[in-house]
C-alpha cells in the first residue's frame, strides 16, 4: 500500500466493459495464433518501451526497504528479474486478481480455523545457475524479514502490543520438505487479506544471495541488550564470503516473542520477533541484508558478468536476464531467460529505450514509430480530446498515433483523499491572516462528524473531472477503489453531494455571517455546535496543497476552495511541494488542518483492507483518526470476521478524510503486438507479447 | 603575463565558487523534492521521512552546503540520489558525448561561417548579401529547440531519414563510428552558431578591408585571390578566437537543449535530467564542471589571442 502523489501521474480511463472487450479481442487473436507461429514471428524481435529517466530503476534486490520500494524498482525491473512467489494480474484481462498459473506456487491452503497457511511450491522453476526455486529460498526472505522486519517496505508496526502483519503473525513457520511451506499464524487470518497483502510481497531468493562480507564491522548495542547492526554504505561486497545461514529450513523468529519478550532490534531499533537463542543467525542475516543491499547500490556493475556484483544479479528465476544496464544514460536491455520455469519469452530481447518527457522526445519516438509499447510512459493526456463519459475513453486515441498505435487503458487501485488532521490546534485564521477572535481548535471542528460531512460534502468532485480534468477522472469516495472494478466494494456513488452541505451545518446550530458558517449555539446538544467549539468559530480551515508543479491537481484545489467559499466554507490553500507537505504534516504535528494532492494505491498490497492507513497509532494515520469502531473493523477484515463491505460503508460515512478523485492511465501498443495487455497492477508480461505473423 | 593568468585563474576560482553555491542553493527552492522523484508513484509519508534523513536532505542547508563544499575540496562529488552512482563516474561517461558534440558543431560552425562572412563582405549590398543577411538573422533570432524540433519533425518523422534520439549505447566516438544518428543534432547545434558568427566574420572582413596594409597590397599589384587570401582572411580571423572564446557558454547551452532533444547522453542531458530528478550532488558537480570548461576556455581564449596578437603580450606584459 503506498501513498500515491499526484507527481508522475500520467493520463488516463477505461471502463469495465471496455477492458472486457479488450481481453476477448486479445484471447481471439492469440487463440487464432499458434505457439510454434508467434515464436517463428517473434524469433528476432526486440521489444522497445520508451522510460522517462525519472523512473529509471535503481535497486535490484527483492528484500527491499521503504525507500526503493517504488513501481519502476520491482514491477518493472525486479519481477522480470526475479519472480514473486505469487502473480498478480490477470494476463488476459489486465485485472487486479491473483495469478496461479503464472506464481511460483499453488494458492495456500488454509487449515486450523484459519490460523494454517500451506504453501506448495511448484516443480520446474529454477534459477539460472541450475538450482530448483524451493522452499529454503522462501525461508531466506522469511528469516531477514524475521531479523530486519523495518527493511522490507511491506511492514507494518504492531499496534498497541497487537501485530498487524507478517512476521509479527507468525508462531511458527516450517519447511516439512523442499517444496512445502507451512505458516501458523497467532490468531486466524483472512485468507483473501494474506494472499493478497503479506504474501503478495513475498519473493524467493537463491541461496547464493544468502551471504556476508565478513570484511564489515558491527556494532553491539549492549546497554539495550540487541546487537544491532551498523548501515553498510559502501557499493559492491566481496564474494569471499561465509553464508549468512538464512537460506535454512529453520525459521528464526517466532510472533509469541514480539515486543518486550523478543531479543532482538533490527537496524532501525524496532523490536522482532527473534527470541535469544537464535540472535545470533539474526544478526549474520542483518548482514546479509547489509552486504545485498551494498550489491543493490553498486548500479555500475548490475549488467558486469565478471564482477561480483553482475554475478549477484545474474541468477535469476524469471523470464528475462539483465544483458546492459548503464545509469549514466538510463539505458538498459534484457534477453530472454531459456532457464524460466515459466512460458519463455517470445521476444529474444527487451529494451527500455530512455527519455525526459512525456511531451517532448518521447511522444516523439511514439511518433516515428521506433518504440513497441509505452507502457512505462504513458500518453500525454493533453493530446487526447475531451470526453464526457469514461466509456469514451478507449475511443480517445491520439489521432496522430491512430495509423501505428492502439490505445490501451487501466485503472490502478488508487484512492485520492486529503488527510484531515483531528488533532489541529489552529485556531480560525482569516485570509490576511489576522485573527479573527476565532479561538476554537481546528481539531474540534474536525472531531464533529458532521462537520466532516460537510467538508465531504463540499468537494466539487464532478466540477473537477469534467472541467480540470476533461472528462478523464472519477470519484474515489471511500476507502475502496471504484476502479478497477472488484468485490470489495458494493457502493455505485457517493453519498456526498454539494446540496447537502446546509443540512449538516444548519441544524447543529451554525449559521452564516458575511457568507462563512460560524457558530451561534454552542453546546454539546443535538442541536449545537458540540463539544469545545465556541460561539463564533468559523468554518476556516488550512490546507496545504502538496501540487506545487502538477497544474491540474494546482486547479482542482482551486475549485474546490471556489465551491466551498460558496457555500460557507472558507479554505484557505498554501500550495507547496508533494515532499514539504508530508514531511511537515504527520501525526506527530498539530498545526495542519489538512493536506491535498495525494492519494493511496493498494499495490502490491492488493487487498484493500486500512491497516496502514486509519488504525489509531499508526504511522500511517497522519491526521490521527481514532475511531473504536474503524480500529475493531479493519482488524477484523485482517481476521475475515467482518466483511469489507460493512467496514468500506462506516469508513464512507464516518469518512477519516476528504474523499477526492484519481485517473485512469492509458497507453499506447504498435498494432502488430499480440498478446499485449494493460495490467491495473502495474505489473507487465512482456515474455507474453509477440509480433503477429 | 603571470600576474595577468594568476589574476585570471583566480576570478575564476571565485567564479566557480559562487556557482556552487548559487547552484545548491536553488536547487532546494525547485518545486518538488528528490524524495518524491527517488521513491516515485509509490512514495508514502514514512518513506519519504527516512529518505530525508538518510540522504541527510532534513539538515539546514546551510550545513548541507558547507558540507558539500568541503567534499568538493577534497575531489569527491559525492554520490547521486537517483541513479544510484558515484557523480564523477556519471560526468566521466557524459563529458566525452559533449565535447565530441560541441567540438564537432564548433568546427563545421567555423568552416561554415567564415566563408560565409567573407562573401558577404566582399560582395556587400548584393543580392547575395541580402539572401544571406537573412537568413542568418533568422537562424540567429530561433531559438535551438525550434531548430531541433523542425529538423526532427521533417527528416525524423516526416521522412524517415534519421533516428529521432541518439542511441546511448555508442559511446562518445559514436558521432564518428555512426554518424548518421549526430546529423540533426550536429546540424542544430552548428545552425545555432552559425548566424551569429557569420555576422562577426562580416563585419571583420569588412573592417579589414579598409585597412591601409590592404590598400598597399592592392597597389602592388597583387592579385585579389591572394590580396585576400594573405592578408585579409587572416587578420579578420583573429577576433574570431575572442568571440569563440566568449560564445563557449552560449554554445554549452546550446548542446544542453540539444543533447535534451535528442537524448544525447552528455553533460547538458545529465545536468537537465538530475536538475529535474532534484538529484542536487549531480546537479552541482556538472554545474562545477561547465563552469570549470567555460572559466578554462574563457582563459585559453585570452592566450591564444595574446599568442596570435602580439600587441596584446606587450600590452599585458607592461602592466
Amino acid at each position: 500500500m503506498f501513498k500515491r502523489s499526484r507527481v508522475a501521474r500520467w493520463a488516463v480511463t477505461g471502463l469495465a466493459l471496455s477492458l472486457t472487450v479488450l481481453g476477448l479481442t486479445m484471447s481471439l487473436s492469440s487463440a487464432g495464433a499458434s505457439t510454434a507461429s508467434k515464436y517463428a514471428a517473434s524469433k528476432n524481435w526486440t521489444i522497445k518501451l520508451a522510460n522517462v529517466t525519472t523512473g529509471t530503476p535503481t535497486y535490484a534486490y527483492p528484500f527491499i526497504g521503504p525507500s526503493d520500494f517504488t513501481v519502476s524498482n520491482v514491477s518493472w525491473f525486479q519481477y522480470l528479474m526475479y519472480r514473486p512467489l505469487y502473480w498478480f494480474g490477470n494476463t488476459t484481462t489486465g485485472a487486479v486478481q491473483v495469478n496461479e498459473a503464472e506464481s511460483l506456487a499453488s494458492l495456500p491452503k488454509m487449515s486450523n480455523g484459519n490460523k494454517t497457511a500451506t504453501i506448495t511450491l511448484k516443480s520446474g522453476y529454477k534459477w539460472s545457475n541450475g538450482e530448483p526455486v524451493q522452499a529454503n529460498d522462501v525461508m531466506e526472505f522469511l528469516n531477514l524479514f524475521a531479523s530486519e522486519p523495518s527493511g522490507e517496505a511491506s511492514y507494518a508496526k504492531p499496534v498497541k502490543g497487537v501485530p498487524v502483519t507478517i512476521p509479527d503473525l507468525f508462531s511458527s513457520v516450517t519447511a516439512p520438505n523442499t517444496h512445502t511451506i507451512v505458516m501458523n499464524f497467532i490468531r486466524p487470518v483472512s485468507p483473501s487479506w494474506l494472499l493478497n497483502n503479506p504474501l503478495s510481497e513475498v519473493t524467493p531468493l537463491p541461496k547464493s544471495w544468502d551471504i556476508m562480507d565478513a570484511s564489515w564491522k558491527f556494532t553491539t548495542n549492549t546497554a539495550a541488550g540487541y546487537t544491532a547492526s551498523t548501515v553498510v554504505t559502501k557499493a559492491g561486497g566481496n564474494l569471499a564470503t561465509t553464508p549468512g545461514g538464512c537460506w535454512s529450513s529453520k525459521f528464526i523468529g517466532d510472533g509469541n516473542k514480539v515486543g518486550p519478550t523478543a531479543a532482538f532490534a533490527d537496524q532501525n531499533g524496532l523490536d522482532t520477533i527473534v527470541p535469544k537463542a537464535n540472535a545470533a543467525q539474526a544478526e549474520k542475516c542483518q548482514e546479509v541484508v547489509a552486504t545485498m543491499n551494498s550489491f543493490a547500490n553498486d548500479v555500475v556493475d548490475y549488467a558486469k558478468t565478471t564482477t561480483d556484483t553482475g554475478k549477484i544479479w545474474g541468477t535469476s528465476d524469471g523470464p528475462w536476464k539483465l544483458t546492459s544496464y548503464d545509469s549514466a544514460t538510463s539505458s538498459m536491455s534484457w534477453g530472454r531467460n531459456p532457464s524460466f520455469g515459466g512460458p519463455k519469452a517470445y521476444a529474444k530481447a527487451l529494451d527500455y529505450i530512455p527519455c525526459q518527457s512525456e511531451t517532448g522526445d518521447c511522444y516523439n519516438l511514439l511518433l516515428n514509430g521506433t518504440v513497441s509499447a509505452t507502457y512505462l510512459v504513458g500518453v500525454p493526456a493533453a493530446d487526447l480530446p475531451p470526453i464526457t463519459s469514461l466509456s469514451q475513453v478507449t475511443k480517445s486515441q491520439d489521432k496522430a498515433l491512430a495509423s501505428k498505435y492502439d490505445l490501451s487503458v487501466s485503472y490502478e487501485p488508487v484512492i485520492g483523499y486529503s488527510p484531515l488532521n483531528f488533532a489541529s490546534t489552529n485556531t480560525g485564521v482569516g485570509e490576511d491572516s489576522a485573527m479573527t477572535g476565532d479561538t476554537t481548535p481546528r481539531g474540534a471542528l474536525l472531531s464533529q462528524p458532521y462537520i466532516v460531512k460537510a467538508l465531504n460534502d463540499s468537494y466539487p468532485v464532478k466540477a473537477i473531472v469534467n472541467d480540470v480534468y476533461r472528462g478523464y477522472g472519477y470519484s474515489t469516495y471511500g476507502p475502496i477503489p471504484p476502479y478497477p472494478p472488484s468485490n470489495y466494494t458494493s457502493l455505485k456513488s457517493s453519498p456526498y453531494a454539494l446540496s447537502k452541505v446546509a443540512g449538516e451545518m444548519t441544524p447543529h446550530g451554525w449559521s452564516k455571517v458575511n457568507g462563512i458558517y460560524t457558530c451561534e449555539k454552542p453546546g454539546t446538544g443535538a442541536s449545537e455546535c458540540g463539544a469545545k467549539i465556541l460561539k463564533g468559530a468559523t468554518m476556516t480551515f488550512r490546507a496545504d496543497g502538496a501540487v506545487s508543479g502538477i497544474p491540474t491537481a494546482q486547479a482542482a484545489d482551486e475549485a474546490w476552495v471556489s465551491a466551498a467559499k460558496g457555500l460557507g466554507i472558507n479554505i484557505i490553500l498554501k500550495v507547496e511541494t508533494f515532499d514539504a507537505v508530508i514531511s511537515a504534516d504527520t501525526s506527530a504535528s498539530t498545526s495542519w488542518d489538512l493536506y491535498t494532492g495525494s492519494g493511496w494505491e493498494y499495490a502490491p498490497d492488493y487487498y484493500p483492507s486500512g491497516e496502514d492507513l486509519w488504525l489509531t497509532g499508526d504511522p500511517e494515520n497522519v491526521g490521527s483518526y481514532n475511531n473504536a469502531t474503524a480500529n475493531k473493523d479493519i482488524m477484523g477484515t485482517l481476521s475475515g470476521s467482518v466483511s469489507m463491505n460493512s467496514y468500506e460503508n462506516f469508513m464512507v460515512n464516518n469518512a477519516p478524510v476528504i474523499w477526492n478523485y484519481w485517473n485512469p492511465y492509458t497507453d499506447e501498443h504498435l498494432k502488430n503486438i499480440g498478446g499485449f495487455v494493460e495490467e491495473d497492477t502495474a505489473n507487465m508480461n512482456p515474455e507474453l507479447w509477440y509480433l503477429k505473423g | 603575463m603571470i600576474s595577468f593568468l594568476a589574476r585570471r585563474i583566480f576570478q575564476g576560482a571565485v567564479v566557480i565558487l559562487l556557482v556552487i553555491a548559487g547552484t545548491f542553493v536553488l536547487e532546494h527552492f525547485v518545486p518538488g523534492g528528490p524524495a518524491v522523484v527517488a521513491l516515485g508513484r509509490r512514495a508514502t509519508p514514512a518513506n519519504i521521512r527516512i529518505y530525508n534523513v538518510q540522504n541527510g536532505l532534513n539538515r539546514p542547508l546551510i550545513v548541507q552546503l558547507l558540507s558539500y563544499l568541503n567534499q568538493a575540496i577534497h575531489l569527491n562529488l559525492g554520490y547521486s540520489l537517483i541513479q544510484h552512482a558515484p557523480v564523477w563516474y556519471l560526468i566521466k561517461s557524459a563529458l566525452g558525448h559533449t565535447v565530441m558534440l560541441i567540438t564537432v558543431a564548433l568546427i563545421i560552425q567555423f568552416v561554415l561561417a567564415v566563408p560565409l562572412g567573407n562573401m558577404q563582405a566582399q560582395r556587400r549590398n548584393s543580392h547575395f548579401d541580402y539572401v544571406a543577411t537573412s537568413v542568418t538573422f533568422v537562424l540567429y533570432a530561433t531559438p535551438v529547440f525550434l531548430i531541433g524540433e523542425f529538423l526532427i519533425s521533417i527528416f525524423a518523422i516526416k521522412f524517415h531519414f534519421f533516428p529521432v534520439t541518439v542511441n546511448p549505447a555508442g559511446g562518445a566516438f559514436a558521432i564518428f563510428t555512426s554518424p548518421v544518428q549526430y546529423v540533426l543534432p550536429v546540424l542544430t547545434l552548428s545552425l545555432l552558431g552559425v548566424g551569429g558568427l557569420s555576422r562577426y566574420q562580416r563585419s571583420s572582413m569588412l573592417d579589414t578591408l579598409t585597412q591601409d596594409y590592404i590598400r598597399t597590397a592592392k597597389a602592388k599589384g597583387l592579385p585579389h585571390r591572394k590580396v585576400i587570401n594573405r592578408h585579409a582572411i587572416r587578420n579578420s580571423i583573429l577576433p574570431m578566437i575572442t568571440i569563440i572564446g566568449l560564445s563557449l557558454p552560449t554554445i554549452v547551452g546550446g548542446a544542453l537543449i540539444t543533447e535534451t532533444i535528442f537524448d544525447i547522453p552528455g553533460m547538458g542531458l545529465l545536468t537537465l535530467r538530475s536538475a529535474t530528478n532534484y538529484d542536487t550532488p549531480v546537479v552541482v558537480g556538472t554545474t562545477i564542471v561547465a563552469a570549470a570548461v567555460t572559466v578554462i576556455g574563457s582563459i585559453v581564449a585570452d592566450i591564444l589571442y595574446a599568442m596570435a596578437d602580439p600587441r596584446i603580450r606587450l600590452g599585458s606584459g607592461g602592466r
